[in-house]
């Protein structure tokens, strides 16, 4: 080997810095991340209802959000249009890749429960036997900063401060979250038993604040729903929007043909489409997979991109708006 | 057919006899330094266009074509490993430099070749 390497002593010394430059463009971190074009999800394989039968027209749209990318991809992505690429938020910082994960997974969760609760309301109107019931339950954690290894993401929080959740609506709730300092009595999910604790929280200096979802908890619904998409590993809120007309729609059957119908959106309980990350991207997806119409929160509409999108743009604030624009367009 | 048949027994048979002679003239130390080397210089050669491959799986709509690049990647780190391991070989055993050593390079490039191959298709049709 040592002969071998003498023989080509040379060229293995010119080629020896340039290979651990390109060594390093190519794995070295960078603080920037990047959203991606992604795919679409058929709300009808993650959401169903006994006794109906799903509208397959819904699709949610996932895109690719990586960090931190490498500076080969940062320079390679820089001339893709259909690519953001942006520095790394705090957050994203001090997440690890389970946290993201876990974040995914959670925020999927409260948005199907959101999506069954308004869409189901929103149906119960049209057809009485439609029937939900639920109640608030406090907040999940959906962002802690890392150094609280005492507090999981996914962690419910039931009281604030000794205030319980049962005395106080979510917007009160949350405000009282929403502190510096803070003693949380967390309820953790442990197979099929819950644990409780304390957590003393401080909130430390330049640290991002603490983010939280609603916990609204299904007592009874008829018809009955399973979520199969738990399963997947695509996770996210932004699908509320598409997954509460899907099972409207199922529910009441609207005949919508077969239109591909798309867009983006989360929901709170208010029925108002929140915002959410990536939108190019998702205007771009919508693009490569053929969709027909597509609902976009009236918010992201300014900045919306210059490109030829084929498809018919539904700008709307709340989903009584897009149900009232289904209605319209295909009763 | 009988022909093709007898050809491809015939070049197996001087395949075999090859090996069996670079075998013979061979220590195990040194095979496993040639190995050690061979795989090494193969590793660090492959490294960088894989590193690059990798780093273009950013671009979600070409994934299988990318991934199909790096199945045919892997199949070239054999037949770079096996040049390295003959070579390496060779200088640490100047006996065999007289052997035609590259019908048993290609052979077992190839096979090796064929194995991550086989691998490959097995693993696309599952991811894709």
């Amino acid at each position: 080997m040592l002969q071998f390497i003498k023989q080509y002593r040379k060229l293995l010394i010119i080629l020896i810095f340039p290979y651990i430059y390109l060594l390093f463009v190519l794995v070295a971190p960078t603080e920037q991340a990047v959203i991606a074009p992604g795919g679409l999800t058929e709300v009808s394989e993650v959401i169903t209802i006994e006794g109906y039968d799903m509208v397959d027209n819904f699709n949610t749209i996932f895109v690719y959000s990586y960090y931190p990318i490498t500076p080969f991809q940062s320079w390679v992505l820089a001339t893709d249009r259909t690519m953001d690429i942006y520095p790394m938020t705090d957050r994203q910082k001090d997440m690890s890749k389970k946290d993201e994960y876990l974040q995914g997974q959670l925020s999927k969760y409260v948005s199907f429960k959101t999506a069954i609760i308004k869409a189901y309301e929103l149906a119960s109107l049209e057809k009485p036997e439609i029937i939900i019931n639920y109640h608030y339950e406090g907040l999940y954690v959906y962002y802690r900063p890392n150094r609280l290894t005492e507090l999981e993401i996914g962690d419910q929080i039931i009281s604030i401060n000794g205030n319980n959740y049962s005395d106080y609506t979510h917007n009160e709730f949350i405000v009282l979250a929403n502190v510096d300092n803070a003693s949380f009595l967390i309820k953790r999910s442990v197979g099929d038993t819950f644990e409780y604790l304390t957590v003393n929280y401080e909130k430390g200096i330049d640290e991002p604040s603490m983010f939280f979802y609603p916990n609204n908890v299904i007592d009874t619904a008829s018809p009955a729903f399973e979520f199969p998409g738990l399963d997947s590993i695509v996770g996210g809120p932004s699908g509320g929007l598409l997954q509460t007309l899907s099972i409207y729609v199922s529910l009441v059957k609207l005949n919508i043909g077969d239109l591909k119908i798309t867009g983006t959106g989360t929901m709170d309980m208010n029925g108002q489409v929140g915002r959410i990350g990536g939108i190019t991207q998702k205007m771009y997806t919508a693009i490569y997979n053929n969709a027909d119409i597509f609902f976009i929160p009236e918010s992201h509409f300014s900045e919306i991109p210059n490109l030829d999108y084929p498809y018919e743009l539904v700008r709307i604030e709340t989903v009584e708006q897009a149900v009232q624009w289904l209605n319209e367009r295909f009763n | 057919m009988n022909a093709l048949i007898d050809k491809v027994f015939k070049f197996f048979h001087r395949f075999s006899k090859l090996v069996k002679l670079i075998d013979n003239k061979t220590t195990m130390k040194y095979v496993v330094r040639s190995v050690l080397g061979a795989l090494l210089i193969s590793l660090l050669i492959i490294l960088l266009p894989a590193l690059a491959m990798i780093n273009m799986f950013i671009y979600t709509k070409h994934t299988f074509i990318i991934s199909i690049f790096l199945v045919i990647l892997i199949m070239g780190w054999s037949f770079i490993y096996y040049y390295f391991y003959y070579r390496l070989l060779k200088n640490y055993h100047p006996s065999i430099r007289e052997i035609n050593t590259k019908i048993p390079q290609l052979t077992e490039s190839v096979f090796v070749a064929i194995f991550f191959l086989v691998l490959g298709i097995v693993v696309l049709s599952v991811v894709f």
